[in-house]
């Protein structure tokens, strides 16, 4: 059985790579080989993995995905334990054994694999068993662990029947090639995740296909200049592991061109604290080119490219990444590796030798870099303009615009605005053909009034000519009387001017009715102006005095004094009490059997309303005809028009008052005339 | 009833319910002289003693509480016989027609000439003064013919027949002689100056010598 454990804990949450430990445990019952590294100080036996998970007839494999996730997620702080069990298993599934080079969990091969398995069990219609076992040695300088190793995986897989061997990075592929004959000779072998250069071409059997990346160093250098011509200093950050150390003289090399116009800093025999503290005090015209750290120069393990977050973090220069997955984390971009692309293509490869075909009739070319990619927020931060790009890039992450982000929203605001205004508009309109449709009904009601008070008048004009010709008879006599008093053989002084003064009071007596019946023929001012309520009332009954006095009919008041006033048009609010008296009057003319009383009482009700009541001792209102009589052109009377009352209880209304009828205590009918003392807002 | 009275000063008496026209007509009639009583309303003028002297009423159609013409009507039934001149504010014909026809002399509408109203004022206090005076003779004429003893009152229609005194002696069958002293007192108690003037009387008290 073949048990890989790895723990991974916090050792230092202040240093910038969590520190990683990580066990090859080998057993098949009768030999344990143990790595002695002296690097590897801790140990971890876990005697729970070989109670319950290594049981011959148990389970299946298992993975632990919760934990995966959860560390994806980046909550795993408190460490994970991560293990895979191979068990004897069902034999109608594809059983792909996959070999790492430096552990399941490095970048970038960790996320190569990643994708490839995904897209593997994805798309695959069998079933797909995988394995997987890990060449650690490709963390350590020595290289005498292999035979042993190869040993334990012969011994472990060779009673399974392995359907397909993929090897990410360079070590799984050197590996298997140097021990094809021992180990599955037969078994086709995929080798991918590994630059074309490191493939060695000649230990390929037909039974091989490789899927490789091309590296093209220069073009990076190149696409550094390209978007930033002034830099003159390009800081390599990588590790210091055998590989590193590999592509560090491979980058020399190829860098070699560009070493008159930058500066190449290697990083690699530092620590991550020490690249930390480098990249952040690099020149101002400095670039960083971040190829990875799996290794740093301190030997401690940096798996998942952490080392990435906090260089990026600390540099004050622009970082550009080896693979696409550094794009969206911070690197500027450019050509780079395409690394889930070309794990998919891997996948896809895998397939087919899944399916049955020949490793050796797959053809594959290197994949080269990917087109050139970049991040426009980092564009944004280090001032690059879009023109500088290589034309057919793409650039991620761009801020949308207001537009782009909001559409809906502004959609909706801009609908809501429309509507709104639309709304407002007809509301306005509306306002304002009421307004005209309230003034000119206002209009009319005036005309109307106005036609009615001249009807009433003219009803009463016996008694206006007699009312105006009383103090003009008077004046006459009072004249007459005083020139025959000066005529006489001995003028009286005291007589004649007794009759002149009675002449000016006279005189006076007669505009004041003149005055009053011009009120009550005048068109009305629209005004409203603070009434006395009794004085129009008075006002009122002395101007239907004769008309009264005529009809026999006796008055009793019971004004209520200090009455609040009633806002309110005078002339109108006359009209109403003027054709409710002589409504009254009329009602009591043919009254013979009983005293003629017209009862005229006014008080204030709590709420700001003064009420006035006009009472007769007439036949009354039928009760079918209490509300009838407010009707436009109903009236009771044989010769009536029926627009008086209706006429005014419109006036009322107008004054945000009531008007109504009821039977009387004197068997006659009852007016209620209810007035607001405070300024309502006509409707 | 006594003739002492014929010269009495008249008197107007103005019914109207306006202060004011009130008293402007009471200086007007002052001013020529004539006594002049004003009232608001025609009860304040029936509370009042009337005077023996001759009199008119200026009364306005309208009136509170009884209107003028009513008024004229309750008067002529109380038979106060005061010549009515009307005056109103708002003179129409239907309503001056029938004051008019119940006898009033005149109806004057306000604002009226002043000398319309003393003219009217004027006759009709002659008028009064002509039915005070009429009035008068006829209560005197009355109370010399009860003064006739029966006998004289039985000569006197056979006298203003035209028969002689032979003829009433022997119609009556007394002597020529007592008829001559009958006559000659009866004419006396008559006061009348001739047989035309007995003749007059006898007609005005309605006496006929047929009845006898």
């Amino acid at each position: 059985m073949f048990v890989q454990v790895q723990t991974s804990s916090i050792a230092n949450r202040n240093r910038s790579a969590n520190l990683v430990k990580e066990y090859t445990w080998l057993q098949d019952g009768s030999r344990k080989r143990l790595p002695n590294d002296p690097e590897l100080n801790v140990m971890l036996i876990l005697p729970l993995l070989r109670t319950s998970a290594f049981c011959p007839t148990g389970s299946k494999r298992l993975w632990y995905f919760a934990s995966r996730n959860l560390r994806r997620l980046g909550v795993g702080v408190l460490g994970f334990l991560l293990f895979s069990v191979v068990e004897v298993i069902a034999a109608d599934s594809h059983r792909v054994l996959l070999l790492h080079s430096f552990g399941r969990d490095f970048s970038p091969w960790a996320d190569f694999s990643r994708n490839f398995q995904n897209v593997l069990v994805r798309e695959s219609t069998e079933p797909i068993d995988l394995f997987e076992a890990s060449i650690s040695t490709a963390r350590f300088h020595e290289t005498d662990e292999e035979s042993s190793l190869a040993e334990a995986l012969l011994d472990l897989y060779f009673k399974l029947k392995i359907d397909l061997i993929v090897t990410f990075g360079p070590h799984a592929a050197n590996f298997i090639q140097r021990h094809r004959q021992r180990l599955f000779p037969s078994t086709p072998l995929l080798i991918t995740a590994i630059a074309s250069r490191r493939v060695s071409s000649a230990m390929l059997t037909p039974n091989d296909t490789v899927l490789a990346w091309s590296f093209d160093f220069p073009k990076y250098v190149e696409n550094i200049l390209r978007v930033l011509p002034k830099t003159n200093e390009i800081a390599v950050v990588l590790g210091n592991s055998q590989l590193e150390r590999y592509w560090l003289t491979q980058m020399r090399r190829e860098f070699e061109p560009f070493t008159d116009r930058v500066k190449f800093t290697w990083l690699n025999e530092l620590s991550v604290d020490q690249m930390v503290e480098q990249v952040a005090n690099l020149s101002p015209q400095s670039a960083i080119f971040y190829f990875l750290v799996a290794v740093d120069g301190a030997d401690v393990t940096h798996p998942l490219d952490r080392a990435f977050a906090p260089i990026q973090n600390a540099a004050k220069s622009p970082i550009f990444g080896l693979v696409d997955y550094s794009l969206g984390r911070g690197a500027v971009g450019g050509p780079m590796i395409p690394l889930f692309d070309s794990s998919r293509q891997a996948a896809v490869v895998a397939l087919r030798i899944l399916k049955g075909e020949a490793p050796k009739e797959i053809k594959t070319s290197p994949i080269e870099l990917g087109t050139p990619v970049y991040d426009w927020r980092e564009l944004r931060r280090w001032n690059i303009s879009e023109a500088r790009l290589p034309t057919g890039s793409i650039i991620q992450f761009r801020d949308l615009d207001l537009w782009q982000q909001y559409r809906w929203q502004i959609f909706l605001i801009a609908a809501a605005l429309i509507i709104q205004t639309l709304l407002i508009t007809a509301l306005v309109l509306e306002r304002k053909l009421r307004r005209a449709a309230e003034s000119e009904a206002r209009d009319r009601l005036a005309e109307l009034a106005y036609m009615n008070r001249r009807a009433t008048v003219g009803e009463m004009s016996a008694s206006i000519a007699h009312e105006i010709n009383q103090p003009l008879a008077a004046i006459v006599a009072s004249g007459n009387a005083g020139l025959r008093w000066l005529a006489n053989k001995t003028p009286d002084f005291e007589e004649t001017k007794a009759a002149l003064t009675r002449i000016v009071a006279d005189g006076y007596r007669a505009g004041e009715i003149i005055q009053s019946l011009r009120e009550m023929f005048k068109k009305d001012a629209p005004e409203k102006i603070p009434l006395e309520i009794n004085n129009v009332i008075r006002r009122v009954l002395s101007f239907l005095h004769y008309e009264l006095e005529n009809n026999k009919i006796s008055v009793k008041t019971s004004l209520t004094p200090y009455l609040p006033p009633v806002p309110g048009n005078r002339t109108q609010l006359k009209q109403v009490i003027l054709n409710i008296i002589m409504n009254a009057i009329e009602a009591m003319s043919a009254t013979s059997d009983r005293a003629r009383i017209l009862r005229i009482r006014s008080e204030l009700e709590t709420p700001g309303n003064v009420i006035i009541t006009i009472e007769d001792s007439g036949p009354g209102i039928a009760a079918e005809d209490v509300d009838r009589i407010f009707n436009p052109f109903v009236s009771t009377k044989t010769d009536g028009m029926g627009m008086g009352l209706s006429i005014c209880r419109t006036i009322v209304e107008n004054h945000g008052g009531r008007l109504t009828a009821s039977p009387g205590t004197m068997s006659g009918s009852k007016f209620t005339l209810v007035l607001p003392t405070e300024e309502e807002v006509p409707r | 009833m006594t003739g002492e009275t014929a010269d009495e000063k008249p008197i107007v008496f103005v019914i109207d319910d306006d202060e004011s026209v009130r008293d402007s007509l009471s200086s007007l009639f002052r001013s020529v002289e004539l006594k002049v009583m004003v009232f608001g309303s025609a009860t304040e003028f029936l509370e009042i003693e009337l005077p023996e002297c001759p009199a008119c009423l200026v009364l306005d159609v309208r009136l509170p509480g009884v209107s003028g013409l009513e008024f004229q009507d309750d008067l002529a039934k109380a038979n106060i016989q005061y010549p009515i001149v009307f005056i109103s504010g708002h003179g129409d014909i239907p309503m001056s027609v029938r004051a008019m026809k119940a006898g009033a002399l005149e109806f004057l509408t306000k604002p009226f000439r002043d000398q319309d109203l003393l003219d009217a004022v004027g006759l009709a206090l002659e008028q009064d003064r002509a039915r005070r005076d009429k009035e008068r003779s006829m209560t005197e004429l009355r109370a010399n013919y009860e003064s006739l003893t029966p006998r004289e009152k039985e000569v006197l229609p056979l006298v203003t027949s035209g028969l002689m005194n032979k003829q009433i002696a022997f119609e009556l069958g007394i002597s020529e002689i007592t008829v001559k002293v009958h006559r000659a007192n009866l004419m006396r108690k008559m006061a009348a100056q001739s047989l035309a003037d007995l003749v007059r009387m006898a007609d005005l008290l309605d006496l006929d010598s047929s009845q006898n």
